[in-house]
């Protein structure tokens, strides 16, 4: 089993909040872009279809010259009018079949993507499901502690022993020592606190003290605890200790 | 969200500057991720999951950027013509 360890329990739902957030504008956004390419290449297309028709209707004009010429009426000014446009309407289709071939390639590469980013948009409510229940659990163990131990205690072992700055709570089964930042550990210390809560009336099986520094390290495993690293530079020490 | 109508690439440009937020958001949110920790040094699945997720929007926003590029050089391209 995996214990977790966070500095605020509302994290869950904020990050719940934020997918879904996400999960609502990336898909109208995406296909706004796709409309977009899709009415470009639609009006590439129907372009490319009205160039043709123009490309044959002149076709057939200078031909007709040609046929007219074979019967003697030269008309030669017209011909090279015909065909200058005839030329110009070859490139426009030329530009617009590259223009087109260039956008299925881009459509395709947006499609692929689109349909990836897709796919994990509808892993998302599955996920926030589990972050919503990750928090309801979270809640539900805070509550049950504070309502079993209400009198969960926050000391001072300074008031009895003289030991400073350390706190301990209980909660669950266990003795939450917490240290205050710059605190460096002695024999004395983790001695007093041991006494003190085998004295205690409660009846926990683990200490647990945070934020303990390296520097402690040595002193720690003497007495038996076990280091526990959270995250980069933060760690922890425990003991189970029996009644 | 405003997204103007007009050109395609326009459009485009417009939906990319709204993904940037929409990435940028979830980049927040995956440092918020980063801080729940685990005793074994496990990543969670969210955190993997919004990590993926970060990618494939990064992705896109890169892609949406070269798309609009190349629509808008392919539409100056048509006008001129």
């Amino acid at each position: 089993m995996t214990n977790l360890k966070i500095k605020d329990l509302g994290i869950f739902q904020e990050i719940a909040q934020n997918i879904n957030q996400v999960n609502t504008q990336a898909p109208q956004l995406l296909n706004m872009v796709s409309n977009a390419l899709d009415g470009l290449n639609r009006e590439l297309f129907t372009n490319m279809l009205e160039t043709k028709k123009e490309i044959k209707t002149i076709e057939l004009e200078i031909n007709e010259i040609g046929l007219a010429n074979k019967d003697g009426k030269q008309n030669d000014n017209k011909e090279k009018e015909l065909r200058n446009k005839l030329k110009y309407l070859q490139d426009r289709l030329n530009d617009l079949q590259n223009s087109s071939s260039k956008l299925d390639h881009i459509l395709n590469q947006f499609k692929r993507l689109q349909d990836k980013l897709m796919y994990m948009l509808s892993k998302m409510p599955n996920a926030v499901g589990k972050l919503n229940a990750i928090q309801q659990i979270a809640q539900n163990y805070l509550n049950i502690n504070s309502t079993g131990f209400d009198s969960a205690k926050i000391q001072s072992t300074r008031q009895d022993n003289g030991i400073a700055p350390i706190q301990i709570k209980e909660l669950g089964d266990t003795y939450h020592v917490k240290l205050k930042v710059g605190k460096t550990l002695n024999q004395g210390d983790l001695t007093a606190i041991e006494s003190k809560l085998k004295l205690s009336d409660y009846k926990g099986n683990k200490i647990s003290i945070d934020r303990v520094s390296q520097s402690d390290f040595n002193i720690l495993q003497k007495n038996g605890y076990t280091i526990n690293s959270n995250g980069p530079n933060d760690f922890s020490a425990f003991k189970n200790i029996e009644r | 969200m405003i997204v103007e109508k007009g050109s395609a690439s326009k459009t485009i440009k417009n939906v990319e500057m709204e993904m940037e937020k929409l990435l940028k958001q979830t980049s927040n949110t995956m440092q918020k991720a980063s801080t729940v920790w685990t005793d074994n040094g496990q990543k969670l699945f969210f955190q993997k999951h919004i990590n993926e997720f970060y990618n494939v929007q990064r992705e896109m926003v890169q892609n949406l950027n070269s798309i609009a590029f190349e629509i808008q050089h392919l539409e100056t391209k048509l006008k001129s013509k």
